[in-house]
């Protein structure tokens, strides 16, 4: 699947209250619109400046931008399960003086998660436990147990008691001494400190007269003691109030006046990769299935007839091209017939298979009975998926769930036709301009580059690619990146700014790359060449799935030389010179990891890898993904390697989170392009991995039975 | 940074994403032409759709232009109308299509899915409901219409159809030219309920018929110009 980046988020880390439950009157918990959430200044649901017990529907993703006095946030929060969500946080505090501020703004990144306990019920209220800010430096850091009740349609009363940043105020009582040294060097979860210290009340008062408007009071037990005597705030009252202007689909827009001092706004935006767009998109109709008439699939005289098999092949590549399907080959025989496809265009597979299915319906003679598709992706084919005629004349107008009872979806290793003759080999191009993000650095929290990208393909043969790309940078100020911090690992990836800025014109990279199916179940990549814009060398990799398998087990081994910082043809010695300390340490030339997948079903994914990273340092990375039929995936990974906590740096250990989005969903059209956005929470030398393209999983998955099922509802369309 | 050096920084930032809109390659050009057509996209969002009637002498036009039963239909929600004709039939269901490669797929004369509208019925199960209406008789059953949600997973909607017989109807336009009763199928789920009414006449043909086929498409109307 062609995956284009947008934007790979280089990070860098700064250093730097239950139960007032109100016991109520029954009613009846509302299901209407203003009874949903709103999110407060931190970007989760709650009233202004605390949270409530309040959950926004599943799946959905909000981001939220916020600012009241000198305080700005910027904050993502993914609803992960009904009752579990998570946010990411960028705050930026102006006027605040501490060694780690930039010009005077002192930057801060926290991640939450709250979890329900309880859902609201006729007399129960809701009941939600949540950490704030609880991997880092904790500058937000804080527990709480909140519960949320309510009391009349778009009446909803709030309380619960705040630990840490939400135990400031007032304090009813303690729960032993909380810990104020920092954990490893920073970047761990802050656990020896969790629900410890003082602990005092918080809560409000929410009433949304309509679907629109929402007015809220809310009394915050947050003391903001480090903005009152390192900044510039003055803490006047703890009573907040605040306005919600409420749109379509979750996104708001808010006004608030806080702590009897600051005049705040914020802007939410949502969107649900379960409820955004028109479900099933708006591309134009498929062509009908041709039925054969009684007794005609008993001629085999066709069989002869050269020119009789030759118009049925062209017929029905003409019919698959109109729908964006290529035919590479079409082995007809009495009864059967396979057909060897090339799928550009349709996100989901089972689209793919049913439109081609179609077309073989209207052009093949009556006698073909059994039909085989093979997808072919780089050469490889990827599954055989056969159907019967009768099937699918018996079937069309029927629930799609029908027809999968009637598929087979196996191993199609031998099974491809070789390609007609003309078609290889192919060449292929694109000139397109592009935008490269860098952000959260302290210096510059965003920074961007754009830039025209011009790559190539030349497919000798269909598993034998000659790839590359071009970058020229068009203006931007990545190469303004000044910072250079200290390594106690081999400079594997901290040189990004020296590529960075002595890499324009950049060959991103250019190589040559073979792919095979050695054996039933087995893929097989080599890739040789300038693999990416560090590294070049061999890459090898073997993969073993078979088709209905929620497990697959790879293997992949790599020998890299570093290249020159001019991202051209040069490459230079391995030894890096480390420009703080001095110290000179060798980039191993070897390195590989041994990974396994696995499709949880119910819509999650975790990857295992475990090996040798680029430094030389062993240890695992551990992903897990949620995944949704139409190709959204929202994930988060962490790597462990033997690298000590102070030889990886700030952070301590590298981890991140990454946001897939189709371009399906905003088009309406069907389309295989999606866009992955990688924050990754620091470029330091611990657990950086390879970063060659073409890796075979994310290739050979989309055409096997678990993913090909999740989306099965598309076969007729 | 300087207020120029940001300026510049905006206008090169500007200047590439209206490139987007020109790249070019040899490829496979689909996700370039979706880019070019998001400003016409975004354009139209909030505005309302043109409304489209189709003239008597369209219908006329069409008639003469091919043999094939044809008919008209209106969606009611967008102001649309157009006519489509008979392009398959396998069982006891057939297809029309229109050049603009929009399907809708029938049982006689009640539709049972739609493809090419936006937030299309993708199948029904309406066999017990057709022989109702089409026998022109009082009586209940069941009726599934399946769809697709943005997440591409497919949801069934099960409701409880009662039709009643009414009135006495005559249908004449294009080639119809018959006495129809009106057959009233109203359907109820959860608290939600539609009314579907259609004109059937003596030989159990649906000449006219108006359907709900789902929240996005809402209220559909089909009259038969030749059946």
């Amino acid at each position: 699947m062609p995956n284009r980046r947008f934007g790979k988020g280089i990070v860098r880390m700064t250093l730097r209250s239950s139960s007032a439950i109100f016991v109520l009157w029954a009613s009846a918990a509302g299901s209407e619109v203003r009874d949903e959430r709103t999110y407060n200044l931190y970007g989760v649901p709650g009233l202004i400046d605390t949270p409530t017990a309040e959950m926004a529907p599943d799946a959905e993703l909000a981001a939220t931008i916020s600012n009241f006095g000198d305080i700005r946030r910027t904050s993502l929060t993914f609803q992960i399960l009904p009752r579990l969500s998570g946010t990411f946080r960028y705050s930026a505090i102006s006027n605040f003086t501490n060694p780690a501020s930039v010009n005077g703004v002192y930057y801060d990144r926290s991640f939450d998660l709250r979890y329900q306990v309880l859902d609201e019920g006729r007399i129960r209220p809701a009941v939600a436990v949540g950490l704030q800010d609880f991997i880092g430096t904790g500058l937000y850091g804080g527990e709480y147990i909140v519960a949320t009740k309510t009391l009349a349609p778009g009446l909803k009363v709030t309380g619960g008691l705040g630990w840490g940043r939400l135990g400031g105020l007032n304090p009813i009582a303690t729960t032993g001494t909380r810990p104020a040294e920092l954990l490893g060097q920073g970047g761990l979860p802050t656990y020896d400190r969790w629900f410890k210290g003082d602990v005092a009340p918080f809560g409000g008062i929410s009433y949304a007269p309509n679907d629109k408007w929402k007015f809220k009071v809310e009394y915050s037990s947050d003391l903001y003691a480090e903005e009152s005597t390192s900044g510039q705030f003055s803490n006047k009252s703890p009573w907040n109030f605040g306005v919600d202007y409420r749109f379509k689909g979750g996104s708001q827009l808010s006004l608030y006046h806080a702590y009897g001092s600051e005049i705040g706004a914020q802007l939410t935006f949502a969107l649900n990769p379960r409820t955004t767009g028109i479900g099933g998109g708006v591309e134009s109709a498929p062509l009908p299935v041709a039925p054969r008439s009684a007794g005609s699939a008993r001629d085999l005289g066709w069989t002869a007839d050269e020119t009789r098999i030759a118009s049925a092949k062209s017929s029905l590549k003409e019919l698959a091209a109109k729908d964006g399907l290529e035919i590479e080959a079409v082995t007809l025989e009495g009864t059967r017939a396979t057909v060897r496809m090339r799928n550009p265009r349709y996100g989901a597979p089972s689209q793919a298979i049913g439109r081609l299915a179609r077309a073989m319906t209207r052009s093949l003679p009556a006698s073909v009975e059994t039909f085989t598709i093979v997808p072919v992706v780089n050469g490889m084919a990827m599954s055989a998926v056969t159907v019967n005629r009768s099937d699918l004349e018996r079937l069309e107008h029927s629930a799609a769930t029908d027809m999968y009872a009637r598929t087979q979806i196996s191993d199609a290793f031998g099974l491809a036709p070789g390609p007609d003759a003309g078609i290889y080999p192919k060449f292929t191009w694109a000139l397109a301009p592009y935008v490269q993000f860098s952000v959260f650095d302290p210096d510059n929290p965003v920074r961007a580059d754009v830039g025209l990208r011009a790559t190539a393909k030349y497919e000798i043969a269909p598993n034998l690619i000659l790839s590359g790309s071009v970058a020229k940078k068009l203006g931007g100020d990545l190469d303004s990146i000044t910072r250079t911090d200290v390594s106690n690992l081999p400079r594997v990836r901290t040189d990004r700014a020296l590529y960075s800025a002595q890499g324009d014109p950049a060959i991103e990279y250019l190589q040559i790359a073979h792919y095979g199916r050695p054996a039933k179940n087995l893929y097989s990549r080599v890739t040789l060449g300038y693999l990416e814009s560090m590294y070049a060398g061999a890459s090898t990799e073997l993969l073993w799935k078979p088709t209905s398998s929620r497990l697959a087990l790879g293997a992949e081994l790599n020998y890299v030389v570093r290249r020159d910082f001019d991202q051209l043809f040069g490459v230079q010695d391995m030894e890096t010179v480390d420009p703080v300390s001095g110290v000179r340490r060798t980039i191993p030339n070897v390195n590989g990891h041994v990974s396994a997948y696995y499709s949880f079903g119910n819509g999650f994914h975790g990857q295992l890898d475990v090996g040798r990273y680029l430094a030389g340092d062993y240890g695992a990375t551990i992903s897990l993904d949620r995944e949704f039929a139409n190709g959204w995936r929202v994930g988060a990974y962490a790597t462990v390697t033997n690298a000590s906590f102070e030889d990886f740096g700030e952070g301590s250990f590298d981890k991140g989170l990454r946001f897939t989005f189709p371009l399906a969903t905003f088009g309406g059209t069907p389309s295989r392009v999606a866009n992955t956005v990688n924050i990754q929470s620091l470029t330091r030398d611990g657990g950086a991995r390879l970063d060659v393209n073409g890796r075979l999983y994310d290739q050979v998955r989309d055409y096997h039975d678990p993913d090909v099922a999740n989306s099965w509802g598309r076969f007729w369309r | 940074m300087s207020v120029i050096r940001r300026n510049i920084r905006r206008a090169t930032i500007a200047l590439s994403l209206g490139l987007m809109l020109a790249a070019c390659g040899n490829g496979n050009q689909d996700s370039s032409n979706m880019i070019k057509q998001l400003p016409k996209a975004l354009a139209s969002i909030g505005k309302k759709p043109q409304p489209s009637g189709i003239a008597p002498e369209q219908i006329g036009k069409a008639l003469a232009a091919s043999p094939a039963p044809m008919g008209l239909f209106t969606l009611e929600a967008r102001q649309a109308q157009f006519i489509m004709f008979e392009i398959e039939r396998n069982g006891a269901h057939r297809t029309f299509g229109s050049a603009s490669r929009q399907s809708i797929a029938f049982r006689g004369g009640m539709m049972t899915a739609t493809r090419g509208l936006g937030g299309d019925l993708m199948s029904s199960e309406g066999a017990a409901l057709y022989a109702l209406v089409s026998g022109r008789r009082a009586g209940s059953a069941r009726y599934d219409m399946r769809f697709l949600t943005p997440e591409d997973k497919t949801v069934t909607r099960s409701f409880d159809c009662s039709t009643t017989v009414a009135a006495e109807i005559p249908v004449q336009i294009g080639e119809i030219n018959a006495q129809t009763r009106a057959v009233v199928a109203t359907c109820k789920s959860d608290g939600f309920s539609f009314t579907d009414a259609y004109a059937v006449d003596k030989a159990g043909r649906i000449l006219s018929a108006r359907q709900w086929l789902g929240d996005a498409l809402g209220y559909v109307s089909v009259q038969m110009l030749r059946y």
